[in-house]
C-alpha cells in the first residue's frame, strides 16, 4: 500500500481548457461573459434585449448551452448576432473543453464580446471555470428572495447578480432589497441590479455594465 | 448532478497516478469538498463507487474533508460559517466578507 499526495484542483483538467479559452479570448480583445441562471430565469430573453441595444457596436458572438434544441439560438440569431448552440444532451453544464471547440467556429478577430448562456442550471455551471472574465447569475422574482442563499456556488463566483422579471414581483412574495442582502450574505462585493426585459426597468444599468466591461476590455488590446 | 461528472474526473486523476506509480488499483481517495463548492456529498460517493464497479479501482472508499468559510465582519470579528444563513456572533451583522470553503481538491490517494 502506497500513499500518494496529489493536492491538486480535482476539475485542474477542465481549469487548463479553460485558461487556454482565455489566452485566446485575451489575444483577440474579446471580453467574455458567462450567464448562469435556473431553467426560465430570463438569460434568453436578456440576450435578446442586449443584442438589440448593442447592434454591432461592439460586436457580440453568443454561445447557448440547452440538453436539447436549437430554440434559443434560432431566437438569439433572429437579433443579428452570430450564435452557435451548444446542444449537451444531457450534461447539466457545459464545461471549457466544449466551449474551446465551439469558439473555434467564430471568425474571433471580428468579435468584440462573447456571451455564453450556461445550461439552466445553478448548481452545476457554478464548478466549472469557462476563461470567462466576469461571470454573472440571474434570478428571476418568482423563484423567491432567498434563492441567493439556497444556491450559494452561483453567487460566491458571481460579479453580477441580476433580479429579472421585476414586472412579476408585485404578484409574488419577493423583495428585491432582501435578495439582494441574501447575494450580499455570500459575496459583500456583488453588484445587483433589478431588471425587467418586459417593462424596460432597470435595463440601461445592466447595458451600462455591460458597455463599460466590454470598452475596457477592447481598450486594454489597442 | 455534477457529481456524476466530478466522479469522472476523480477516475482519470487515479488512472494518472495508479498507472505512474506502477500500482494496479487504488483502494482510497481523499477528497476536499468546501461548503461553497455546491458538492453533494452522498450523490459523489453513489457516483463514485458506481464508475469504480467496472474498473480496478472496485471498491475504493472514499473520504470527503469539508471545509467551510471563514467570514471577516466589518465589527473585526472573524468566525468560521458553517451555515449560509449566518450572523456575525458579535454584532449581529449578515453582510461578514466570505473568504476560502469553495475548495473541490483531490488530498492523496492509497495504491497497491
Amino acid at each position: 500500500m502506497t500513499t500518494i499526495d496529489i493536492n491538486d484542483k480535482l476539475l485542474s483538467k477542465n481549469d487548463q481548457h479553460a485558461l487556454a479559452n482565455r489566452r485566446l479570448l485575451d489575444s483577440n480583445g474579446v471580453w467574455c461573459v458567462n450567464i448562469i441562471g435556473a431553467p426560465g430565469s430570463g438569460k434568453t430573453t436578456l440576450i435578446e434585449r442586449t443584442a438589440d441595444k448593442f447592434a454591432g457596436d461592439p460586436e457580440i458572438g453568443v454561445l447557448v448551452g440547452d440538453l436539447e434544441t436549437r430554440h434559443d439560438a434560432e431566437r438569439i440569431a433572429a437579433h443579428g448576432v452570430e450564435v452557435y448552440q451548444i446542444i449537451t444532451g444531457g450534461t447539466c453544464h457545459l464545461t471549457a473543453r466544449v466551449v474551446g471547440e465551439y469558439l473555434q467556429r467564430f471568425d474571433i478577430g471580428s468579435l468584440d464580446v462573447l456571451i455564453v448562456e450556461n445550461v439552466g442550471n445553478l448548481v452545476c455551471p457554478t464548478s466549472y471555470y469557462l476563461g470567462e472574465h466576469n461571470r454573472m447569475v440571474l434570478v428571476s422574482t418568482p423563484e423567491g428572495d432567498d434563492k441567493p442563499l439556497k444556491y450559494p456556488g452561483a453567487v460566491h463566483t458571481s460579479d453580477l447578480m441580476l433580479v429579472t422579471k421585476t414586472d412579476l414581483a408585485p404578484y409574488t412574495n419577493f423583495d428585491v432589497a432582501r435578495a439582494g442582502e441574501n447575494a450580499r450574505r455570500i459575496n459583500a462585493d456583488i453588484d445587483v441590479f433589478p431588471v425587467s426585459c418586459t417593462s424596460g426597468e432597470g435595463l440601461d444599468q445592466w447595458f451600462d455594465w455591460f458597455g463599460k466591461h466590454a470598452a475596457e476590455k477592447n481598450s486594454q488590446q489597442a | 448532478m455534477h457529481e456524476l461528472s466530478i466522479a469522472q474526473s476523480m477516475l482519470e486523476i487515479i488512472d494518472l497516478h495508479v498507472s505512474k506509480s506502477g500500482c494496479t488499483r487504488c483502494t482510497a481517495v481523499t477528497v476536499r469538498a468546501g461548503l461553497l463548492s455546491a458538492v453533494d456529498e452522498e450523490a459523489l460517493s453513489f457516483a463514485f463507487e458506481t464508475l469504480c464497479e467496472q474498473t480496478a479501482h472496485s471498491g475504493a472508499v472514499l473520504s470527503v474533508e469539508k471545509t467551510y468559510p471563514t467570514a471577516r465582519c466589518g465589527c473585526g470579528c472573524t468566525f468560521k460559517v458553517t451555515d449560509l444563513i449566518y450572523a456575525c456572533p458579535e454584532c449581529g451583522a449578515v453582510t461578514a466578507a466570505l473568504s476560502g470553503g469553495d475548495e473541490l481538491d483531490v488530498i492523496k490517494l492509497e495504491v497497491e
